[in-house]
């Protein structure tokens, strides 16, 4: 089972295809949408999240944003969404992300 | 009268100086397409928001969230000005730091702290020994990103949030043309009916059976923001445009007088070069008279 994802950043839209699952980090922690989820919005914060399809898995870190079930699509709206290549890279990019918003 | 040569190391600068301007032309041109490119990407990310924030809230009214109330009592103004880190782009800059003098000066007896913060190196060069600065954010105009510019608005968002301002406006260049921009002054915070589409769109009936997590008016605490974010986004792309357009057709001119002065040199050169040859044929008839 499948349902179209939507990523959309201000610099464009990242993601727009068919996905098996969706992950990404909340406000209460990581969670993941499957097909059929009721509809919902959601807050996103800085963190890994990925992407499942039928062709296999990506890695990705979310900005802040939201996500949104609208059944039967997911639309995401974060303020950038980076490709990367593992989980590990993935927290790398977060905790980085976390020490540049100091200053 | 100079010589040929040094007529020649004139041509050959001017040459150069062509090579330089005629690439730093198609540079231009084609970073402003790009940055055209991601004005249309923008204002589709900011018109998504907008629908959910009324799928979530129905009708905004100012009471919804501090962002959107405009102060009753206006005492500080911060005003952000948008410029490029660097010159050669016509009066691109200029044109826009007049028009701030203009606007202050006009306004100087109203009673009411003006001051300035800056996105981009010229506006700040210009005024940092002339008015109350703020702030400048650096190396932000150079590339602008919807990352570099949610930094930006976090801390405008503090500074109005926490009361050190109660208006905070942005000057940046309208991109019109490659050919023409103009200074305009546009109000950031408090979000105006604009920014949230007031009137484009009918309000629709909030969405209740719907889950949300955390509850809808967090969440429109987390959307509200965005909108701020992407309008300083939108200024930065604005100013980019601007700048490569101003800058291409300023260094359009500069190709078009360095041909010019190519063509009157070398004319120069060829008289000097036949008057030469003149004086020496004279000096070689007048020896075989003179046998």
């Amino acid at each position: 089972m499948s349902y179209n994802l939507r990523i959309l950043t201000p610099e464009g839209p990242i993601f727009d295809d068919t996905v098996d699952t969706v992950q990404a980090t909340g406000y209460k922690g990581s969670f993941g949408v499957l097909t059929g989820h009721a509809p919902m919005i959601t807050a996103l914060l800085v963190g890994p999240g990925k992407v499942i399809t039928s062709s296999g898995t990506q890695w990705y870190v979310f900005g802040e944003g939201t996500l949104e079930v609208r059944k039967p699509d997911v639309v995401m709206l974060v303020d950038f969404a980076e490709k990367v290549d593992s989980y590990e890279a993935a927290k790398k990019l977060t905790a980085e992300d976390a020490a540049g918003d100091k200053d | 009268m100079p010589s040929i040569k040094e007529y020649n190391s004139k041509i050959n600068s001017l040459k150069n100086t062509s090579k330089i301007t005629k690439t730093m032309k198609m540079v231009s041109a084609s970073k402003l397409r790009k940055a055209q490119e991601s004005q249309r990407n923008a204002k589709d990310f900011a018109h998504e928001v907008n629908q959910l924030i009324r799928r979530i809230a129905g009708n905004v009214d100012e009471n919804l969230h501090p962002l959107l109330k405009t102060r009753e009592e206006e005492k500080k103004v911060l005003v952000v000005i948008f410029t490029s880190d660097k010159g050669l782009c016509g009066g691109f800059n200029n044109n826009l730091i007049r028009f701030a003098e203009r606007y202050f000066e006009e306004r100087k007896d109203d009673g009411i702290d003006y001051e300035l913060a800056f996105c981009g190196r010229r506006g700040y060069l210009h005024f940092q020994s002339r008015a109350t600065i703020h702030r400048q954010f650096d190396l932000v105009s150079a590339d602008p990103g919807a990352h570099t510019a949610s930094r930006v608005m976090k801390h405008l968002e503090k500074v109005f949030l926490d009361g050190s301002f109660d208006r905070i406006m942005m000057m940046v260049n309208e991109f019109i043309s490659p050919l023409s921009q103009i200074p305009r002054l546009h109000q950031l915070l408090p979000l105006t009916d604009q920014d949230l589409e007031k009137g484009e769109s009918e309000a629709v009936a909030p969405v209740t059976d719907i889950l949300s997590e955390p509850g809808m008016e967090q969440l429109l605490s987390f959307l509200v923001p965005r909108l701020v974010s992407f309008k300083v986004y939108f200024a930065l792309l604005e100013n980019a445009a601007g700048e490569h357009g101003a800058r291409m057709t300023a260094m359009d001119n500069a190709t078009t007088n360095a041909a010019n002065l190519i063509e009157e040199n070398t004319l120069l050169r060829n008289r000097a070069r036949q008057a030469a040859i003149t004086t020496e044929l004279i000096e070689i008839i007048s020896g075989a008279e003179a046998l």
